[in-house]
């Protein structure tokens, strides 16, 4: 029996159906990239918590699995509105983007945020991710650069400290409480605000105290005013938290050091805000996290048995840090 | 249905009626000690929260602190009207109760109901955040004593019924 | 004739096509299922094509969504108790792989086979088929192939579930499965033989209140052109290579309604029958398809619905690369469905049957005493399914809205959050169809080993132990939903 042309429009509209279904999607997906790439009007971030990057690559089920999306570094002009669309691959991110009056909005995984902005000033504006995102988190940042015209050359901006900071390699077990708290200050990210070996704060846009913290001079806010009694001090951890110690150390006003030290360790556990410099501006986007949830105390007495043993070598030279306003001493 | 006779129908329900009886019994005589607050430390991470299970008595009061050590997680708590944003490396979280939405870093909460509730992470945090739930459980555990006597039942009732009912003439 | 002449009866019930001449004028038109089946292709396709350059985040995908909550749950709760496998009757895999076979959608190749020659395809009764239309192995003619294929899927189920790029890929790869097999071997066999979802659809639709059955035997017996089988021209033979005149059990029927419109006499219909008619088991196959899906319905609540995390991170292998935790997992997974679990109810036959004294073989007996698994498991399969549908069916509407999470609203949801319906039922709901199964189990299990023994005591004997394994397992899993 031969088919019918009832049957034979049948199969055809079916097949015309399932070319449709399969083409449609594939085709409104290579608009969109050509669309991404000649106009500069909207600017298309995804954040990605596995390799700690905000990416102007499309990332899609059938490429997610790779980790090395380009990071975005958006070059916009000066006065020109640029369209910003914002999502996440995977978990709840944030961005802040202070430079140009962005103040931190949350962004869904799998749903679009979009942002409507006007650099008014020529220049390098940081990029954050402000909701900790996993590992990576602190590594998501970036730099927008703002040119006085299209096609004006923009210098590139300093890679930001710590790299890859979340690939560590851990010590050996017997290294020691000093090379454990090495290891933590860059493996937990603190590197990325503090500086290499805690050297130098990044700047905290909008904040009261310019940069964060460099730690350098730690020893000497602690009250150990010689190497001597800061090494002492280390001893002392490496034996039990300060807290519970039946033998108090040699060490010359060891009760204000002690009060000192505990109350930098209670910063570390709880964290703190950063005081905003203009109540008006966005918040500033980076501030000390509460690490209570991640690092045990003795953990959090590594790091800071580390720091001291950095900045003992400093103790005995006056404070000499750069762009910092911080008022001298911690307050608890 | 099943072709049940007069007789097995009356020990089902006698026995149904006993069980009941047994468990309403069972839970009444629990509760003679006064209500006790629960201090909890809920700490949520990909994909479980700890303590997974939390057991407390009806009338009881629970204070309950958030962390998270990973990534964004949520705390919602079926059947009472509590949501919870728990951002990480913070002590505070954002709690939305009554309709109203405020950061605080701890939340109260009495529990007037008895049963089982589980609680669910409520924003997405990886592959198999629609599975990652614990459990609060909230004495007497009613359903429970219930519906395993019932099971019992089911067993003991079917076995005798079984060997008891006359032998059915003719082809079934 | 048939096997079984108590679940013969007992297959039968109200005539709904002579109860209902509207349903019977639509369930005799050419068109009628497949004018579900082409939409539901169309749209698999679609999702699954988009799904590929969508968003990656599993709760924002259609397909995940559409496929993993919805779909599932209509599937175990709602089509499968009360439609036996009348999802088989309006899937979209098979459509293609039919055309191919019949090149035509929806008439008949019907040819007498005394007179036809020469043309190309093969003539399998009246029908000419294109393709090459082998027979399947007599050795793979069993559920085998369905077992494994549906433990291989249960091992990375997380994978499967949240990954939209996991889920396209199996759904386009079913898909091209069957037309390929519908290309090289007759009818559907993929759908017989192969697919993973027909297992447990074959197994559990013996529980369902709806069959596909001859009216009048007397009417079979004075036939002469079978038209059932060999095909007319207003129907093709069974392609689920049933002889229909002669169907007394589910397993195998895929609600294709071919032989309701082939048959010359109009004896074929659809019974509205009461639910766990069908007991028998007929080999090991269909036992351990019974017990690995009790098993998975365990270890899926213990994973899933579970508060323990380490077991989660274990089986999530898509996520963490911690191949020795899903290693063990998996193993583990195995070991339970197709070692302890069988081992169980076999050692509980073994012994029924030891304390009865019953002269019957370990065979039959476990065959038997493995019936009480159908009411059980579908039911405990339900009561696993209740949560997913009501803490998570509000992604439904979301995910439908924005199906590649692209940023669109079609149907006005897309924003809509997050909202569990009424999620502190669960445990009820859950606890009810637990018990439910358990006496439908309990009922089926000393039912089939009566026919078997003989005699009503010594059935209770047998059953024991069997009996309380399947109570044992009620109880566990009481403990995991209401405790």
């Amino acid at each position: 029996m031969k088919a019918s042309l009832v049957e034979k429009s049948a199969v055809a509209t079916l097949a015309a159906a399932l070319v449709v279904a399969v083409a449609v999607p594939l085709r409104i997906e290579a608009w969109r990239r050509e669309a991404r790439e000649t106009s500069v009007r909207t600017l298309e971030l995804t954040g990605l918590m596995r390799q700690g990057v905000w990416t102007d690559e499309r990332v899609t089920a059938a490429n997610s699995w790779r980790g090395n999306f380009r990071p975005a570094r958006p070059v916009l002009v000066v006065g020109e509105p640029v369209r910003i669309r914002l999502t996440s691959a995977d978990v709840v991110h944030a961005i802040s983007i202070p430079g140009l009056g962005i103040a931190p909005v949350e962004v869904y995984p799998g749903r679009y945020v979009e942002i409507v902005a006007v650099p008014r000033e020529v220049g390098a504006f940081p990029f954050y991710c402000t909701t900790v995102c996993g590992d990576a988190h602190f590594a998501m940042r970036g730099v927008v650069q703002v040119v006085e015209a299209p096609g004006a050359i923009a210098t590139p901006p300093p890679e930001q400290p710590g790299g890859e900071y979340w690939r560590a390699e851990a010590p050996r077990a017997d290294a020691g409480m000093v090379a454990r708290g090495a290891w933590l200050f860059r493996r937990q990210g603190c590197v990325t605000c503090h500086g290499e070996e805690a050297g130098g704060g990044v700047a905290n846009p909008g904040a009261m105290n310019a940069n964060v913290p460099a730690l350098a001079d730690l020893a000497r806010r602690t009250f150990l005013f010689t190497p001597s009694d800061a090494a002492s001090l280390v001893r002392a951890l490496e034996r039990g938290p300060l807290a519970a110690l039946e033998e108090a150390p040699e060490i010359p006003l060891y009760a204000a050091v002690k009060k000192q030290y505990l109350a930098t360790h209670q910063i570390v556990a709880s964290g703190r805000k950063a005081a905003p410099m203009d109540p008006a501006s966005p918040p500033p986007p980076l501030e000390m996290p509460a690490w209570e949830a991640r690092l045990t105390g003795r953990d959090i007495d590594s790091v800071l048995a580390y720091l001291l043993t950095l900045s003992q070598a400093r103790a005995a030279i006056p404070a000499a840090d750069p762009g910092s306003r911080t008022v001298e001493g911690v307050k608890p | 249905m099943l072709r049940f006779s007069l007789g097995s129908i009356v020990t089902l329900a006698a026995l149904a009626a006993v069980s009941g009886g047994l468990v309403w019994a069972v839970s009444s005589t629990g509760a003679v000690r006064g209500p006790v607050e629960h201090e909890i430390r809920v700490v949520a991470r990909s994909y479980a929260f700890e303590p997974p299970v939390i057991r407390a008595r009806r009338g009881d009061s629970l204070r309950l602190r958030f962390a998270s050590t990973d990534v964004v997680h949520g705390f919602y708590l079926e059947g009472h009207d509590l949501d919870v944003t728990i951002p990480p490396l913070s002590r505070r979280a954002l709690v939305t109760r009554g309709g109203r939405t405020e950061a605080a870093e701890e939340v109260a909460l009495v529990l007037e109901r008895s049963g089982k509730f589980r609680f669910r992470c409520s924003k997405t945090c990886g592959a198999m955040h629609p599975f990652m739930q614990g459990e609060l459980i909230v004495g007497p555990n009613r359903l429970l004593l219930a519906s395993t006597i019932l099971s019992g039942a089911l067993l003991v009732i079917g076995l005798a019924w079984a060997f008891i009912a006359p032998e059915r003439k003719g082809p079934r | 004739m048939s096997a079984h002449p108590a679940t013969d009866r007992a297959s039968r019930g109200l005539d709904l096509l002579t109860r209902f001449p509207r349903l019977r004028w639509l369930v005799r038109r050419r068109w009628f299922p497949l004018a579900l089946a082409l939409p539901l292709l169309v749209l698999a396709v679609l999702l699954s094509a988009g799904a590929l350059v969508g968003t990656p985040v599993g709760s924002r995908s259609g397909l995940v969504v559409g496929v993993w909550i919805l779909w599932w749950f209509l599937l175990i709760a709602v089509l499968l108790p009360f439609g036996a496998r009348a999802w088989c009757g309006v899937c979209p895999v098979p459509v293609i792989g039919d055309w191919v076979q019949r090149r035509r959608l929806t008439s008949v190749a019907d040819e007498d086979p005394r007179v036809a020659k020469g043309a190309p395809g093969k003539l399998v009764g009246r029908n000419r088929y294109f393709g090459l239309a082998w027979r399947w192995p007599r050795a793979l003619s069993n559920l085998w192939l369905q077992n494994l294929g549906f433990m291989l899927l249960a091992t990375f189920s997380v994978v499967l579930l949240t990954s939209p790029l996991a889920s396209a890929v199996a759904v386009l790869g079913m898909v091209l499965a069957a037309t390929g097999i519908a290309w090289t071997f007759r009818q559907r066999t993929f759908c017989r033989f192969l697919c993973p979802v027909g297992g447990f659809l074959g197994l559990y639709s013996m529980s369902s209140t709806l069959a596909v059955r001859s009216r009048d035997e007397s009417v079979c017996a004075g036939c002469r052109d079978k038209s059932c089988l060999a095909g007319s021209a207003g129907g093709w033979g069974c392609p689920w290579l049933q002889y229909p005149s002669r169907l007394d059990r589910n397993n195998a029927c895929g609600f294709c309604l071919e032989c309701v419109k082939s048959c010359p006499h109009g004896n074929m219909t659809v019974f509205l029958r009461r639910p766990f008619a069908e007991r028998h088991l007929l080999g090991w196959d269909e036992a351990f398809k019974a017990y690995l899906m009790v098993a998975l319905a365990i270890a899926y609540s213990v994973t899933y619905l579970g508060p323990w995390g380490e077991l989660k991170a274990a089986a999530n292998i898509g996520e963490a690369s911690d191949w020795r935790a899903f290693g063990l997992y998996a193993t583990g997974l195995w070991a339970l469905a197709l070692g302890v679990v069988p081992g169980a109810f076999v050692a509980a036959a073994w012994s029924g049957r030891r304390l009865a004294r019953a002269r019957v073989g370990l065979r039959d007996a476990a065959l038997a005493s493995a019936s009480a698994l159908v009411p059980f498991g579908l039911l405990v399969w339900i009561a696993f399914s209740v949560p997913l549908i009501l803490a998570n069916g509000s992604y439904v509407l979301s995910a439908m809205s924005d199906p590649f999470g692209w940023g669109w609203d079609l149907f006005g949801g897309a924003d809509v959050p997050w909202s569990p319906l009424r999620p502190h039922w669960t445990p009820w709901l859950q606890a009810g169809f637990v018990l439910v199964g358990q006496g439908a189990g309990l009922r089926s299990g000393w039912l089939t080993l009566r026919d078997l023994v003989g005699d009503r005591r010594g059935a209770a004997i047998a059953f024991a132990p069997s009996a309380l394994l399947v109570t044992v397992i009620a109880h566990l899993l009481l403990l995991l939903y209401a405790g």
